[in-house]
């Protein structure tokens, strides 16, 4: 065992309230972080996770309590020890990667050439290509991570705080991203690790805080600590097996019945490279076809391909039957097709209106008296049936991305369309609420919907769908339901063959 | 030729920067234009009290100043719409010269003080000129090789980015504000020095066209720059044609805000058409 562990951050009864809201995200912490270490923050999604991360990096100010560093408890010191890779991307888009790793409080002028030296220097050391000269709004999700990591690394911060880091990476990532973690240990930095995944848990942190409601459920060395023991603490109560068995498999659909969506050779090119190559299927009602692939792979085309936001170069889509080319968001809700969007907050969701307006946003409201009484009192009954927390005048971007997706789920179930486009519908959300989602997902494809599934996530891919394709560079491939072909590894492989970076 | 419109545009390339500052910071100074015209006032009153251009023009950046203070109190100690703050400040400052000019020279009109001296120039260019060239390039400089033009730059686009490495947005916008005042200051004084009169409404919306080349020079100096210079040609061939085009001639001096409602279509559409991924 390595010596005796020496503190590097200690944690005294933190609070902090939302003054905006009153919510409680943290509340009452004590905990100690020592040097080298690598300390894996689970829980639920709204446990405080991400807010106990933005105090200790001190991007927040704490209602109560102390952090304790080396160097004092202001918020400063906090900043300088502690770099963070954060889960939704603060880059500024209209500067240059380099321009945007360099932006710190000092104000005079600089030499662009040294420090780009300098951060290539670091790169090299590392291992982490990333073009320093192109703008971060063309960036992509792991790339982002990689441009917040590599300026850490270079600022020399001791306190490596990853927030959610695999949520947007492949398998074959991931895997690069702990062997990387490793390494930093290695030298001596401290690594604070966010996630819910339990098997990431396993293989690499040496200790385990698990976060409920805002509160520290506690602490242990991994070794003290089994899978089990950890869902328990994170969720407060059994709920049995993570995954829903596979019992969605639906008879094979009549050759003579019509496909409620027909895609047929549809290719689709961006910026003169091929992104879909002949894509074609078909979906029938009743049954769950999952996508999976690497989001920026193709997932997202066919994503916006079928929101009507783009257009294919050729091909065609064939909605009940009808050819609907060019198909546009208009055309597409008015066929009576739902949609919950990867992206929630931009095309699921308007964070600046209130729930109420946001559940009535498909549909008009006739009737006597007042429209906003109308609308509110709607919604009032919309949120209670559907368990969602907040107020129906509540700014729908006060709301846990959790409850945001739930209010979207069952505003789009609402109206039972016959083909739901659902993608990446778990990202981000908690174990229970997961698994109330897949739990609606199969009801609506028992209801009769035809559900399309785009996902990255591989578990929901395989324990939900009722048939499955991967999509490997702008190729789509059938994945047969059987021994060999049914299962992670397969499909893991299956689509890192179209890795990149 | 080109002496007469650079000498027109370099009011306009004043308050363009300045504008420019704000708006890269991620605030929309609409009061640019009262910001012109009560320096412009300030000048011309201070220089002929004190005998003194320099003092003027120092006066008329103070003018400026307190101007941009005013906004910022409205906008961030108020916490009030920018929008509201900066026209209340653009209706404020003409009322505001025409009582004064009334209180000190007993008329609301044209002040034409007697004793004005010329500006100083370089072979033939105007000092303010200079000033403004010499601004473009220094906004520039800043803007790409500074650590506050990265503050600036960002500001405008993710301010919590600015939050997170320990940098108070607030604090930057403000700052940008009160730099869009002084600018705008100097671009009063090259107004009214530069022809050694106050003429009430002197500022001819010039405020409001600074806004314009902001957005049609692409929010990029060198772009603003060229925008400010097309209006001033825009406005030296109006004046030219004047004299042999059968038009009226109100109809023929509105002939550059034509052209700057156009260019603004032309980029709009330019702009909706290009291909855009988030």
């Amino acid at each position: 065992m390595s010596p005796a562990p020496t503190g590097l951050l200690k944690i005294e009864h933190l609070t902090h309230i939302f003054r905006e809201n009153g919510i409680t995200p943290c509340s009452d912490i004590s905990l100690e972080i020592n040097r080298g270490e690598i300390l894996a923050i689970m829980g639920e999604n709204g446990a405080g996770k991400s807010t106990l991360m933005f105090l200790i990096s001190g991007f927040m100010k704490e209602s109560s309590g102390r952090i304790i560093t080396p160097e004092g408890d202001s918020r400063e010191a906090r900043r300088l020890l502690s770099g963070m890779v954060h889960q939704k991307p603060i880059l500024a888009g209209n500067l240059t990667v380099l321009e945007n790793m360099i932006l710190s409080p000092e104000k005079g002028f600089f030499r662009k050439e040294t420090l780009k030296q300098e951060i290539q220097a670091v790169q090299k050391h590392y291992d982490l290509p990333l073009d320093l000269d192109s703008r971060a709004r063309s960036l992509t999700a792991p790339q982002i991570q990689r441009c917040e990591l590599i300026r850490a690394l270079w600022k020399k911060k001791e306190l490596l705080i990853l927030d959610e880091p695999t949520a947007s990476l492949s398998p074959t990532q991931s895997e690069e991203l702990f062997e990387l973690i490793f390494r930093l240990k290695a030298e001596g930095k401290t690594i604070l690790f966010i996630t819910h995944k339990i098997h990431e848990v396993m293989k690499i942190a040496d200790r385990i805080a698990v976060l409920r409601q805002g509160k520290l459920q506690g602490t242990a060395c991994r070794e003290e600590m089994s899978p089990a023991e950890i869902s328990r603490l994170m969720i407060g109560e059994d709920e049995g097996p993570e995954y829903l068995e596979n019992s969605n498999v639906s008879s094979a659909p009549d050759s003579g019945e019509m496909p409620v969506l027909e895609l047929t050779d549809i290719q689709l090119s961006e910026l003169g490279s091929p992104r879909l190559k002949k894509i074609s299927f078909q979906l029938f009602p009743g049954e769950i076809l999952g996508i999976g692939g690497i989001r920026e792979n193709g997932l997202i085309y066919i994503e916006d391909l079928l929101s009507g936001i783009i257009q294919p170069d050729s091909g065609f889509i064939f909605i009940n039957g009808e050819n609907r080319m060019p198909l546009t968001p208009l055309k597409m809700r008015r066929s009576g097709i739902s949609y919950i969007p990867a992206d929630r907050l931009s095309r699921g969701a308007d964070p600046e209106s209130t729930l109420a307006e946001n559940i009535s946003v498909l549909k008009r409201q006739r009737g006597r008296g007042s429209y906003r009484a109308r609308l509110i009192q709607r919604a009032r009954i919309f949120i209670k049936e559907h368990g969602i927390r907040g107020d129906a005048e509540q700014q729908v971007k006060t709301l846990s991305g959790g409850n945001i997706q739930k209010m979207i789920v069952a505003r789009e179930l609402e109206n039972r369309p016959p083909l739901l486009i659902v993608s990446e519908p778990s990202w981000g959300l908690d174990f229970k609420s997961r698994k109330r989602l897949h739990r609606q997902l199969i009801q609506a494809a028992r209801d009769g919907i035809a559900v399309l599934l785009l996902t990255t996530d591989l578990d929901e891919l395989l324990s939900i769908s009722s048939r499955v394709c991967v999509l490997t560079e702008g190729v789509l491939s059938i994945i047969e339901r059987n021994e060999e072909q049914w299962n992670r590894n397969y499909i893991g492989e299956k689509m890192t063959g179209a890795d990149r970076v | 030729m080109i002496f007469v419109i650079l000498a027109s545009a370099t009011p306009l390339i004043l308050a363009a920067l300045g504008g420019l500052l704000t708006e890269r910071a991620g605030v929309l100074n609409i009061a640019l234009e009262g910001m012109i015209l009560g320096s412009a006032f300030t000048a011309i009153l201070v220089s002929s009290i004190s005998g003194s251009l320099f003092q003027g023009t120092a006066a008329a950046v103070l003018a400026g100043l307190l101007t941009a203070v005013v906004f910022n109190f409205g906008t961030f100690t108020l916490k009030g719409n920018p929008f509201i703050t900066g026209l209340g400040i653009n209706v404020l400052i003409p009322a505001l010269t025409a009582s004064l000019s009334q209180s000190l020279y007993g008329n609301q009109g044209i002040i034409r003080p007697s004793d004005m001296g010329t500006l100083p120039s370089v072979g033939g260019i105007s000092i303010f000129t200079i000033a403004a060239l010499a601004g473009a390039l220094i906004v520039l400089a800043v803007f790409f090789r500074s650590g506050k033009g990265l503050m600036i730059r960002s500001c405008g686009e993710q301010e919590d980015l600015l939050v997170s490495r320990g940098i108070n947005p607030v604090r930057i916008k403000q700052e940008m504000v009160l730099y869009s005042g002084l600018f705008c200051g100097l671009a009063g004084a090259s107004l009214s020095l530069g022809l050694g009169v106050y003429v009430p409404g002197m500022s001819a919306g010039k405020g409001w066209i600074a806004l314009v080349a902001i957005y049609l020079g692409y929010r990029r100096v060198p772009g603003v720059v060229l925008a400010c210079l097309l209006f001033s040609l825009a406005e030296w061939g109006a004046n030219r044609a004047q004299g042999f085009l059968g038009l009226p001639p109100t109809l023929i001096l509105s002939f550059p805000y034509f052209m700057t409602l156009a260019a603004l279509w032309l980029f709009s559409i330019r702009k909706s058409r290009s291909p855009s991924r988030n």
